[in-house]
């Protein structure tokens, strides 16, 4: 009988902890929700497996190569470098979050445009990643850079650090930049050659680029 | 009973609503999914490179399409592709069919709302297209909230259920 009610009162309490537990705990969105490291144009944004930055911004209804290639809307060019910390790394969730908190993702359409990067560990790596975007996704847009690609539950990088980079553009440049008709050369992405002029290896880089 | 009867000038006697799949015609708007599909014409050709580069012995048919993403989120070209199919031809189809921007050739593989492309659909044939109409049907692609059996929610999901189904003439070019 003693032990009847022991056992019993054990499953209440357990079961009351339980509720204080799901009560109190973030165990939905925020236990979900990623690491945000925010940075702007040539900042580096670190993060626990890599270092980002983006070295260049660019509007363009075209991208040229062979064939050239036509936005449906403009194509905004992110050209980025990325460093590999401690591990060989896949980065492929690069999309793009407006003023709005939309989110617009990569396209693969123009050449040597690219969705992910295979990052060697502490090698510099060159990535141009282009979204083809309507008009209202140029204000205030941002590059969101992770490992997990981005799905529309956004399930691929929980818990992961995500790097998030202000490109600059503000509502007031949106017009100008929507109007520029110059079509853009884009450079083969890949790891970055230790002689490139800017490398930190190369003899001539500067001082504080070899650091 | 009464009340059965009774109902009967509000309809309580008719039949069930006749139901069907929407008719598909050149230049009206279909919805697959999220993605509001105008086919224009369908079009068979031996090859259309550089995008498709069929053997000899085989075609291409091509629906000529402009197609828009509705909504507010970006989605992959899949959830239009897989629903999209051709037959009437006596030939073999493949069911993998390619999406590619007609202006420079390159292909689509997924999309971001609000941007309207014009876009050819490819359906390679084992050969030429015999007679001179292309049935074309989409099946109904639904959006789930939230769905018990799977951690999936928030996702357009293909049904075993035609949503539409037309009948277009085929322009032959060699």
């Amino acid at each position: 009988m003693r032990r009847g009610i022991a056992t019993a009162a054990f499953v209440i309490a357990a079961m009351g902890l339980g509720r204080l537990i799901t009560d109190h705990m973030p165990l939905t969105d925020a236990a979900d929700k990623p690491f945000i490291q925010t940075g702007a144009v040539d900042e580096t944004v670190a993060l626990d497996y890599a270092d980002v930055t983006v070295t260049g911004v660019h509007v363009t209804p075209t991208i040229m190569g062979n064939p050239a290639s036509a936005a449906g809307g403009r194509w905004l060019v992110v050209d980025t470098e990325i460093v590999a910390r401690q591990a060989p790394t896949v980065m492929a969730g690069f999309f793009l979050v407006d003023a709005q908190d939309r989110r617009w993702i990569a396209s693969l359409r123009g050449p040597e445009c690219v969705t992910s990067a295979r990052l060697a560990t502490g090698v510099r790596h060159y990535a141009s990643i282009c979204f083809d975007i309507p008009k209202q996704a140029l204000d205030g847009a941002r590059l969101m850079a992770t490992r997990g690609p981005w799905d529309s539950h956004e399930s691929t990088f929980r818990r992961d650090d995500v790097a998030q980079i202000d490109l600059g553009i503000k509502a007031a440049e949106v017009d100008a930049l929507w109007a520029q008709k110059d079509a853009v050369n884009i450079r083969q992405s890949g790891p970055v050659a230790p002689d490139a002029p800017d490398a930190p290896d190369a003899p001539d880089a500067p001082e504080e680029a070899r650091q | 009973m009464a009340a059965l009867l009774a109902s009967a000038p509000f309809g309580g006697l008719a039949g069930p609503a006749a139901s069907g799949p929407e008719t598909i015609s050149p230049g009206k708007p279909l919805m697959v999914g999220p993605y509001e599909v105008i086919i224009d014409k369908v079009v068979e050709l031996p090859d259309l490179k550089p995008a498709v580069s069929p053997q000899p012995s085989q075609r291409v048919i091509v629906l000529d399409t402009r197609v828009t993403l509705t909504g507010d989120r970006p989605e992959y070209a899949v959830t239009l592709k897989d629903n999209v199919a051709v037959s009437g031809g006596g030939v073999k189809v493949d069911d993998n069919p390619g999406l590619y921007f007609v202006e420079d050739a390159t292909a689509m593989s997924n999309f971001n709302p609000g941007l309207t492309y014009r876009l050819a659909l490819t359906f390679t044939t084992s050969g030429p297209w015999q007679g001179d109409t292309v049935t074309v049907k989409s099946n109904l692609v639904e959006f789930r909230e939230q769905d018990s059996a799977t951690l999936d929610p928030n996702a357009w999901v293909s049904r075993d259920e035609v949503r539409g189904q037309g009948t277009f003439t085929l322009e032959r070019r060699s």
